[in-house]
């Protein structure tokens, strides 16, 4: 007799295969075209294309982006997990909103109201170029997109984990005389870490892939502006589809490891809560 | 170390947690606090610990004549034991331990070998010697309340705190702790408040109970002062086992069978009796039900053994031509009595005028039942429900054929 929370043998069958074929054709197939047209051209132009210049300072860029992206992110969402999860005060319920707004807002929106505070005939527009410091059309503004977009991961996947576990835990250790920066280091952080793990890779995976806003900002100059997804948009619309492609088997290697990175943490999570039930 | 109390008044908003309670918490005493959730009796441990803190301006608390009441809880040298233990999960039990230690400013820690001497001699004292390299998860309940307990003792804390500490545990752990914690107490010595809504935890574990309700404070004492002398009904409801629902209804249960009973005239001040109503065609089939139902039940010391209900019952019978009821007659030749009337005085049972009221002792299977005779109608039902019946107080010498007379006790002294 089979446990009463599982469905017939058919209808089990059914299911699965259904979920099989949609991630057949909406995952693997997409992954399997990328690579199949990168090397289209053959195994030397793959290469060259990964070689040329304006590629390799797009990856440069998406490397200085992502790496200024995330600690940044890291710190805020460490800070805003501990304020929100430990502390009652008021307009505590609208910081959380608040952390949640750039996932609400559309990608496009997001870069362009940098332009608007910093463009040229933005806000501080005049006063950037008194100071001869771009922000838009160059590295500065690239980065500030960045962070505004992955500015929740970190957060959001701590808030709800920092909630659920208390703060017993640190009430005790307060008891015990250890003071604020000892309760995170000592017992705060090693309860978190895999929670942590999790958002930081989320927050990378974006961080590198990010379109939208950053094209908005970017101003699409090669070989300076360019992030890597910008780079493949300007070779694909130049008729360059093994280059594009090539270049796409960067992000789909990133994605790749992304996602068996977050499988060994979900794996260690189970781990540590079926230990510690 | 003793704890004063003074004065403290914590609302949460427009909630009253805490009403201007003062208490004073002997050096090296074992108090409870004892009460309903929503008494404000963990509001005020936590207080006491430093983790919340009373409104401002509004009193104070001191130890041992030091006014603590502005230093935060990492600096008032107290050892809290959660409710749920809240051990470090990612922590080994020796690593517990000794975090209180670790997080120490290097000045005031002690030398690594004292802080491993220290490990060991608190695994000893609570019973854990050898798993000092456990995780919390690889531990029973039990076992985690106890590393808890020795977590906040390796600081040397002046006063104990505990809040619910059994509360989490199965019955038999949660006795055997008592127990134990009693013992533990008693060996070392530190002053210890906790708790508790088990009035039974409280009245078998502590030197002190604190009664608390509505964020008041409504008896200090004894167990045994507050047992014996509850100065409020909630105190007798709270500790003993009135026979009353939730809504304020009163019932009596013979054989299985409840009866809802009118009129209930519970007197305030008094010691322990609730004066009840019966309507009076539930009376006729009762006297025999109750009569089976004290056979059944056992006297039990409240406290010392598992306490079961007595039903020590009264009621009026009709004493008519000087004899017992007819229900009365049925029980004569298993029951002697012995009467007495108005003026507690005893008098000869044939002697007795009918309609005239006398006090009725009726002894049956070890147990003493007075029966107020009022006449020919059945009235009233004195029954004390506890857990417990003081057999000193009770008449025991009065046999009708002895004509013994009282030796120390007089049965009018119980009587109300």
């Amino acid at each position: 007799m089979r446990p009463v929370t599982t469905e017939s043998a058919p209808v089990r069958w059914l299911l699965i295969s259904l979920a099989v074929l949609t991630l057949v054709l909406f995952l693997l197939l997409p992954l399997l075209a990328v690579f199949v047209e990168a090397f289209r051209r053959g195994a030397e132009v793959f290469f060259a294309s990964l070689h040329e210049e304006a590629a390799l300072s797009a990856v440069r860029l998406t490397l200085i982006a992502a790496a200024v992206a995330v600690p940044l992110n890291t710190l805020f969402g460490l800070a805003a997990a501990w304020l929100v999860t430990k502390f009652r005060f008021r307009g505590r319920a609208l910081l959380v909103s608040l952390i949640d707004l750039p996932f609400a807002v559309s990608p496009v929106i997001a870069g362009l109201v940098w332009v608007l505070l910093f463009g040229a005939r933005g806000w501080f527009g005049p006063w950037l170029a008194a100071h001869d410091f771009k922000i838009i059309f160059a590295l500065p503004g690239i980065i500030v997109a960045t962070v505004f977009v992955t500015f929740p991961f970190v957060a959001r996947e701590l808030i709800p984990l920092m909630e659920a576990q208390g703060s017993d835990q640190e009430q005790a250790a307060v008891t015990l005389g250890a003071r604020g920066w000892q309760i995170f280091r000592r017992v705060t952080l090693p309860n978190i870490k895999w929670g942590l793990l999790y958002g930081v890779l989320l927050c990378n995976a974006r961080a590198m892939g990010e379109f939208g806003a950053v094209s908005v900002v970017s101003g699409h100059i090669r070989g300076k502006t360019n992030t890597l997804p910008l780079h493949i948009e300007v070779l694909y619309n130049e008729y360059q589809f093994s280059a594009a492609f090539a270049c796409a088997t960067l992000l789909a290697l990133l994605a790749l490891v992304t996602l068996g990175l977050k499988s060994a943490v979900e794996h260690f999570t189970h781990h540590q809560a079926a230990r510690h039930k | 170390m003793s704890i004063s109390i003074q004065s403290i008044h914590k609302t949460f908003g427009n909630y009253i947690a805490l009403d201007d309670i003062s208490l004073e918490v002997p050096n090296g005493s074992l108090t409870a606090l004892l009460g309903p959730s929503g008494s404000g009796k963990t509001t005020l441990l936590r207080i006491v610990a430093g983790l919340e803190f009373a409104n401002p301006g509004s009193g104070r608390i001191l130890f041992h004549g030091e006014d603590v009441s502005e230093v935060p809880a990492g600096k008032r040298g107290v050892g809290f034991v959660f409710q749920h233990y809240a051990l470090f999960k990612h922590m080994t039990v020796a690593q517990n331990i000794t975090f209180g230690l670790d997080v120490m400013p290097h000045s005031r820690r002690p030398k690594r070998a004292e802080i491993r001497e220290r490990v060991a001699d608190l695994l000893r004292l609570v019973k854990l010697d050898g798993l000092e390299k456990r995780c919390p998860h690889e531990l029973s309940g039990g076992q985690r309340q106890r590393v808890a307990l020795a977590r906040a003792l390796a600081i040397r804390p002046k006063v104990l705190l505990l809040d619910e500490p059994f509360g989490a545990l199965d019955a038999q752990v949660r006795k055997e702790l008592r127990r134990w914690l009693r013992q533990f107490h008693d060996e070392i010595g530190l002053t210890t408040l906790f708790v508790t809504h088990d009035q039974e935890e409280a009245l078998e574990l502590a030197d002190q109970v604190v009664v608390m309700r509505n964020a008041r404070i409504e008896q200090t004492g004894t167990p045994q002062d507050i047992y014996d002398e509850p100065r409020t009904a909630f105190v007798y409801e709270f500790l003993g086992e009135v026979n009353k629902l939730p809504d304020g209804r009163y019932f009596l249960k013979i054989t299985g069978q409840m009866i809802q009973l009118n009129n209930v005239k519970v007197q305030e001040g008094l010691t322990s009796s609730v004066t009840i109503e019966v309507p009076e065609d539930k009376f006729s089939s009762i006297d025999e039900a109750i009569v089976e139902e004290a056979k059944k039940s056992k006297v039990a010391w409240f406290g010392r053994e598992l306490s079961d209900e007595t039903i020590q019952a009264a009621f009026q019978g009709s004493v008519t031509d000087g004899c017992l009821s007819a229900s009365l007659a049925k029980l004569k030749g298993e029951v002697v009595t012995k009467a007495f009337n108005n003026q507690k005085e005893p008098v000869e049972l044939s002697t007795v005028e009918p309609g005239s009221q006398c006090d009725l002792f009726v002894e049956l299977s070890g147990l003493w039942f007075l029966k107020k005779s009022f006449g020919p109608v059945w009235r009233i039902i004195q029954a004390r429900v506890r857990g417990g019946v003081r057999p000193p107080s009770f008449p025991t010498q009065y046999m009708f054929e002895d004509e013994a007379e009282p030796e120390e006790d007089d049965p009018a002294d119980y009587v109300d």
